[in-house]
């Protein structure tokens, strides 16, 4: 089975607060199948979240599976709060980089 | 079914954030509007401007945005709404915003107009009686109740209004209603609501268009869209000509800053939107329904409060010897050393703090970046001194750019300078550190009791 990354198949992959104690990833696909293939593949979960971003399971507080928008939102806490001092991305703006590489098990 | 719908223009997706383009804000104004509104605050923008006080946006951009608005307003006497002015909803940012409605009023030879001020900062003796009295504060963003050592800690405080301040200042005669920190979804859904219309379907219809153009495709900044309520269902469509509204481009905005799109929570009961259709209504119009109002048992509104850390000190450096780029630790090592030997008598983490920030290395991600052992050719680094005590950071980052050039480690070449220095001075941002010291659900007796209405007129 080949493998793809989230990056050649996502329509969007981003991170944002959802104030300023939480990030919240979005990841949305450009349509049904695509999003239904990366939800069966369990490849975003928040086990393999934590293990990603290096965090406690229980920092991840929820995984969001949002059959409207064939999008998945994850949503974890903060390790430094939004603009604590020796914080560096106030918005959290950057921080869904390392799912760009996420690899989903796709069959031909 | 005509007479009974309320149209709302979401003049710009943040007021002020930079000057709007006029042409489609022009375009709404040709659709007979009800409304027209703007969000100006977020709490995204970090601690600073709500704990210092301090305008996020120009006064002239600000300005351009009011006048457009507020000249269209009162030319087809509809209400004009904005939210959470200058940023972060401070009472000072309110009373500018009514100062810049008043010189454009004189500028403009404006008739005679109300300007319903309302303003959203909680006194810190307010906050202490309240935990005096034993009312328990849950942490909204913290996992603990507030205590006194945050309200203490923090330099200023607000609270988010509900709609019900700008139904009162509607009912008071309002033509045009300015206010502190508010709920962004409020702003939009009081004209509606006032006029009669479904609460659930005005508050998803606010929440829908407060971002503005980001609700259609593809994103644009700083556009006008309109959002129409009826009785059934409401419409958000975007007047700029190379935009439309989508289904997806719709359900896509309901996971913006959110951490649940299933549910919009607000003071006074939540929006559940489980049930929520978006259907094509005409190739640039999106039709939404079906989100019910759960109210709340008792009635809370987000409280938050921002505190001062210290002054701010910066050197930037970059390292480019790829020797001392594999002994940054060292470097790092020495650097402390070398500020603890001088200044013994301060506490690190107290008295001053200092950190180093690599990019090329892990600066965004800090202690979420999973690449743990990047090879960059060179680094940029910045060094962040802060601390409460008067002059300190200057001079403990005096100290750490004088070290940084000097640390040693093992097989170190260059003798004669170890880092490129942007600038030789110390760079001192004139603004201060601050925190975020208040993220807290306060129950209120009366949606009213924190937000004070000021009637003025204007002009004539």
């Amino acid at each position: 089975m080949n493998t793809v990354r989230l990056a050649d198949i996502a329509k969007e992959i981003s991170s944002k607060n959802a104030g300023n104690y939480f990030l919240t990833f979005d990841i949305i696909f450009p349509d049904r199948e695509t999003y239904e293939r990366v939800k069966r593949a369990r490849v975003l979960t928040s086990a393999s979240f934590s293990a990603l971003y290096g965090v406690a399971e229980s920092q991840v507080l929820r995984v969001i599976e949002y059959d409207p928008g064939n999008a998945i939102k994850i949503t974890m806490r903060r390790p430094r709060v939004s603009g604590d001092p020796g914080e560096s991305d106030v918005f959290g703006a950057q921080q869904y980089a390392p799912l760009l590489d996420v690899g989903v098990p796709w069959e031909a | 079914m005509a007479g009974s719908e309320v149209k709302v223009v979401c003049a710009t997706g943040s007021l002020g954030l930079t000057p709007f383009h006029e042409e489609s804000f022009f375009a709404s104004l040709e659709r007979d509007p009800d409304a027209i509104a703007a969000d100006a605050g977020s709490g995204d923008i970090g601690p600073f401007y709500l704990g210092a006080d301090a305008p996020y946006s120009p006064r002239e951009w600000e300005k351009h945005d009011l006048e457009l608005m507020v000249v269209a307003g009162l030319e087809r006497r509809i209400p004009v709404l904005v939210g959470s002015a200058g940023g972060a909803g401070t009472n000072r940012s309110v009373d500018l915003y009514v100062e810049i409605i008043q010189e454009i009023a004189r500028e403009r030879n404006l008739r005679a107009f109300h300007v319903a001020a309302i303003y959203a900062e909680v006194p810190r003796e307010y906050l202490r009686q309240r935990l005096a009295e034993g009312t328990e504060v849950p942490g909204l963003g913290p996992p603990r109740s507030l205590t006194l050592e945050d309200v203490e800690a923090s330099s200023r405080i607000v609270a988010m209004m509900g709609v019900e301040a700008y139904l009162r200042a509607l009912e008071m005669g309002a033509d045009v209603i300015i206010t502190g920190r508010s709920c962004d979804d409020a702003i939009f859904a009081a004209v509606p609501i006032h006029r009669g219309l479904d609460r659930a379907l005005s508050l998803h219809m606010g929440k829908t268009i407060e971002c503005g153009p980001m609700v259609g495709t593809p994103v644009l900044m700083r556009e006008t869209v309109m959002g129409t309520v009826t009785p059934e269902c409401f419409l958000v469509e975007p007047l700029h000509p190379g935009q439309v509204c989508t289904p997806a481009s719709v359900v896509g905005h309901t996971l913006y800053e959110r951490t649940d799109p299933y549910l919009q929570a607000g003071p006074g009961g939540s929006l559940d939107l489980s049930r929520a259709t978006y259907v094509q209504h005409d190739p640039r119009t999106t039709r939404v329904a079906g989100g019910a109002y759960v109210p709340d048992p008792e009635y809370r509104v987000k409280v938050e409060g921002a505190g001062w850390v210290g002054h701010r000190a910066l050197v930037i450096a970059g390292l480019r010897d790829r020797l001392s780029i594999a002994n940054l630790d060292k470097i790092f090592e020495f650097i402390k050393a070398e500020v603890r030997r001088i200044y013994h008598r301060q506490t690190a983490g107290k008295d001053y703090h200092l950190f180093f920030h690599v990019y090329g290395q892990n600066a965004v991600m800090q202690e979420l970046e999973p690449l743990k052992h990047p090879q960059p050719h060179e680094v940029g680094i910045v060094m962040e001194v802060v601390s409460p005590e008067p002059g300190l950071a200057e001079h403990i980052a005096k100290l750490a750019k004088y070290s940084i050039f000097r640390a040693n480690y093992p097989g170190k070449l260059g003798v004669a300078g170890g880092a490129a220095l942007l600038a030789d001075e110390v760079v001192k941002p004139s603004h201060d550190s601050y925190r975020w010291t208040i993220d807290h659900l306060l129950p209120l007796r009366d949606p009213l009791e924190l937000f004070p209405i000021r009637m003025i007129e204007v002009g004539g």
